[in-house]
């Protein structure tokens, strides 16, 4: 029995779905999202017990379009004066022994936007945003993740949701003033 | 093999889902990194700008480099420096192209060739053993200024070397003419109302052409005086100077000094300004007009308008030097301008700045070409050492500089292999200057103290020369060129540990030391637009006395006028000429420069011929003819460019092209016209007259490539004129 054309169709759209899925959601979170960390740098102890500031560690939010992450020397510069975790934490031996080879840390980014979008910091964090309305709880977070909601297509880091918040907040909404 | 529909239908949706899901998948880069180290100012993403004083030629112009990440991006002017005011050239431009070209050397090159057993420890011992002294030796270097300049001085001596300050073609023609220590004039062109330029291209390839440009904005269009400046030239080559001219006179080549004594002759006869000297006494308008094919009437009408202006000022240069009257034509034009009133004040940019006493004066070691090839040639020299130049490409071939510097213990220190480096025994990898620190000073009516400073960290494998040679010299009399620079500046080297560096910083975040109130001509527009002024005068430290490594040079100029003299018979005079922006081929080797195309002859990537649109008509010569230029040095083939911008009686050529080993960007673009230019020495300086050969120009019958930003001459527009 042939299958009449709006079934192929739908079978067409069934596949080209499901093939999307597996591209977007499934192999991107397989290669991209999974990997381990060359430290399990812990953001709840960090930022949640300690109660260190975001700008103690990322000093261009206030000032550049990147945030950025701290050298391996300004890490050892708060660890060196904790001797006890240097003899027993293992991650902490880790981040020692970088320092001691002036070795550059290669982390992988856990807060990845496309390479089409323009995105300062500076800018958001001049409008009074705080850093836990995208990043989320960070200081919750034994493992950073990137906080996505049930929603998926509606996360924070998508397009519809930052376009959402731009129209909230009477942001910019040309497309240029976000896309390259 | 058959494919049925179903396999095809399979086959085609597998291809599609697979390329479904490569597209989907991100592909962008998801890592970041903790650098080991990090300045404790430097925020990701934001510029940091380090200010420097340009080494690309003597000026010394003030730079400010932007810096993204430890990576230098751009190369700006510093409004606020004395000298250069903002401005800066295309050969500053293209200075990021130097340090990043992907040609420079990693480790030391031995025996003209990448060798695995060739290290520093090596080559340290080999240059060492070399600064010990073994029998006669002789030191070629580009430039001799600054702390550099100093050890340079002072590795010379100890080796018992003589010093070939193989500069800019023409520099010490032009110096010995000034008869004033060597110093050069300063001309004022900004305040001047009248400029007659007699072969200068200051606007162009001559020293300082940053602020000759700033000054002749101010000539053509000073606010303040509200007169627009006339400029007139006479000259056999039109070049980015005399093309700004409001008339171009066309001379023979070689007898601009001529109309310049005869003009002056004419202000002492018929204008009341004596004071021409006796070397160009005699020569009537008459006279010039027969010598150089000018009309008689445009040296009377010269000597009216220069005898009516405020501020006359005339201005030499390179197309003078090039000749065997060079210092006759440059020393009358130098008279000429005193008669005027102008160029009292002199400059001297190339100064030595001795430390602690090491280096002292180098103008007793210095020697001329002639002496330093007379030297190489009968083998004299048993260690030779190069430095920032690469004779072996930038003389002419028929001196055979190569296979003299093979015979010798040659060191060269070099970014890049180079022609010189493939006959050389060590070739050392040293750095360019946005990784340098070192000093430069600029003694005139606008003294500038200038500080270089590293923009980037050195790339590994290679090492500052100034470094090289302290290390060699037992790290005396600094550690390293930081501890000397910085000493140098500071009152008391103490300062610089001290927790207030307040001076020090303030000296590298402007570039160097100068005072606001030497200078001579306006002020910057006030505004909103205008920069800020530059911060109080806390001096930390005065400049160090410099010395001139030409103090020593004293040229007799001939006591009668002189023809400028040719070797061979061909039917044109060859001017091999240096570009304003590859100048004479030692910045071939950078991207950015070949593509930019002369700015007269819009012609880029090679080498071309120019010679006069009447000659070539005549020996039916089309645009992009291949021809052979012939003397009886040798022969050269590239593409003709009939161009009005030559004299009938000469031809010319770009110098630079034709490199045989000097990097990717280099290779396989044009001809050298060193390899026709025959060697004929000035007898009052001993430099070689570049412009002294007589060629001959024949078609080959094919036709060669030209790339011209400029396609008039080929466009239809072109063929329509012809019709």
């Amino acid at each position: 029995m042939r299958a009449t054309f709006g079934v192929q169709v739908l079978v067409a759209v069934v596949i080209l779905t499901l093939v999307t899925y597996v591209g977007w959601i499934v192999l991107d979170n397989v290669f991209y999202r999974q990997q381990a960390q060359p430290i399990a740098f812990p953001h709840d102890l960090h930022a949640g017990q300690r109660q260190i500031a975001c700008q103690y560690c990322h000093r261009g939010v206030n000032h550049a379009d990147i945030a950025g992450v701290p050298s391996v020397q300004e890490c050892m510069d708060c660890h060196q004066a904790i001797p006890k975790l240097l003899k027993e934490s293992v991650e902490v031996q880790k981040l020692k022994g970088y320092w001691d080879r002036k070795e550059p840390i290669k982390w992988f980014k856990v807060y990845q936007l496309p390479e089409h979008v323009r995105f300062s910091h500076q800018a958001h964090i001049a409008r009074g945003f705080d850093c836990a309305y995208c990043h989320g709880q960070v200081q919750e977070m034994k493992v950073l993740k990137f906080p996505w909601t049930s929603a998926w297509w509606h996360s924070p880091g998508t397009m519809g949701w930052c376009l959402q918040c731009h129209r909230d907040n009477k942001g910019p909404q040309d497309c240029s003033a976000c896309h390259k | 093999m058959i494919v049925n529909r179903r396999e095809l239908l399979k086959v085609g949706m597998l291809t599609g889902a697979t390329a479904a899901l490569a597209g989907c998948a991100r592909t962008s880069e998801q890592a970041f990194v903790s650098e080991a180290l990090m300045p404790e100012f430097y925020l990701p993403g934001i510029a940091q700008w380090y200010a420097t004083t340009c080494n690309e030629c003597s000026a010394g112009c003030g730079l400010g480099i932007r810096v993204i990440g430890g990576r230098a991006k751009k190369v700006e002017g510093i409004p606020t420096h004395p000298l250069s005011r903002g401005g800066h050239c295309v050969r500053a431009e293209s200075a990021l192209q130097a340090l990043y070209n992907p040609d420079r050397l990693v480790a030391p090159w031995q025996g003209g060739a990448k060798s695995p057993d060739a290290d520093w420890n090596g080559a340290l011992k080999a240059l060492t053993a070399a600064l010990e002294g073994n029998g006669p030796a002789l030191w070629i270097a580009g430039t001799l200024r600054g702390a550099t300049g100093a050890l340079i001085t002072e590795a010379a001596r100890r080796m018992g070397a003589r010093i070939w300050l193989l500069d800019f073609p023409g520099t010490r023609v032009e110096r010995a003419a000034a008869r004033a220590n060597g110093r050069l004039p300063w001309l004022d062109i900004a305040s001047a109302d009248y400029v007659v330029n007699f072969g200068s291209d200051f606007l162009g390839t001559e020293d300082n052409s940053v602020n000759f440009n700033w000054q002749y904005g101010q000539f053509r269009s000073s606010p303040t005086r509200r007169v627009r400046g006339i400029l007139v030239s006479f000259a056999s080559r039109m070049n980015l100077t005399v093309s700004n001219s409001d008339r171009w006179i066309p001379t023979k080549p070689g007898t601009e000094g001529f109309v310049a004594a005869a003009v002056g002759n004419l202000l002492a006869s018929k204008h009341n300004k004596p004071g021409m000297p006796e070397f160009a006494a005699g020569i009537t308008a008459a006279q010039a007009a027969k010598k150089s094919g000018v009309d008689e009437k445009w040296i009377h009408r010269l000597a009216e308008k220069l005898a009516e202006a405020k501020n006359p000022v005339v201005v030499g240069g390179y197309d003078n030097a090039a000749y065997t009257n060079g210092v006759w034509s440059l020393a009358v034009i130098n008279a000429l301008n005193k008669v005027l009133g102008g160029a009292d004040a002199t400059y001297e940019p190339d100064l030595v700045l001795p430390v602690k006493g090491v280096g002292g004066n180098p103008s007793s070691l210095m020697v001329s070409a002639k002496q330093a090839l007379d030297g190489l040639k009968a083998g004299t020299y048993k260690t030779v050492m190069v430095s920032d130049c690469n004779p072996a490409y930038q003389l002419p071939a028929a001196l055979n500089v190569g296979a003299a510097l093979q015979k010798a213990n040659t060191i060269v220190f070099s970014p890049y292999i180079n022609e010189t480096s493939g006959v050389a025994k060590w070739t050392l990898p040293t750095t360019s200057f946005l990784e340098n620190w070192d000093d430069a000073a600029l003694d005139g009516p606008v003294p500038v103290y200038g500080v270089t400073q590293p923009a980037a960290v050195p790339r590994p494998g290679s090492m500052q020369l100034g470094d090289v040679l302290l290390l060699a010299m037992g790290k005396k009399p600094a550690a390293s060129m930081r501890e000397l620079v910085c000493g140098r500046f500071m009152k008391d080297p103490n300062d610089l540990k001290s927790e207030d560096r307040s001076g020090w910083l303030e000296i590298l975040e402007r570039g160097g030391i100068w005072k606001d109130a030497s200078l001579s001509w306006e002020p910057y527009p006030s505004g909103p637009s205008a920069p800020p002024p530059p911060p109080a005068n806390r001096v930390t430290a005065d400049p160090p006395n410099g010395v001139s490594p030409w103090e020593d040079l004293l040229a007799a100029v001939p006591s009668r006028p002189e023809d400028a003299v040719f070797d061979g018979s061909g039917e044109f005079t060859l001017l091999p000429y240096p570009s304003p922006i590859w100048e004479d081929g030692s910045l071939t080797n950078r991207p950015w420069i070949p593509e930019i195309p002369d700015p007269v002859i819009q012609v880029n990537w090679g080498s071309w011929v120019e010679i006069n649109p009447r000659v070539a008509e005549r020996l039916d010569i089309h645009r992009g003819d291949l021809v052979t230029v012939t003397s009886s040095a040798g022969s050269i083939t590239l593409p003709a460019v009939p161009s009005p911008t030559v004299h009938p009686q000469l031809v010319a050529i770009p110098m630079g092209w034709g490199h045989t080993s000097f990097g990717r960007y280099a290779a396989g673009k044009g001809v050298n016209p060193m390899s026709v230019v025959t060697p004929v020495f000035q007898d009052e300086t001993g430099e070689i007259a570049y412009a002294a050969t007589r060629v001959t120009v024949t078609k080959t019958g094919q036709k060669g490539t030209l790339i011209s930003y400029d396609q008039r001459y080929t466009s239809t527009a072109h063929r329509h004129l012809e019709e």
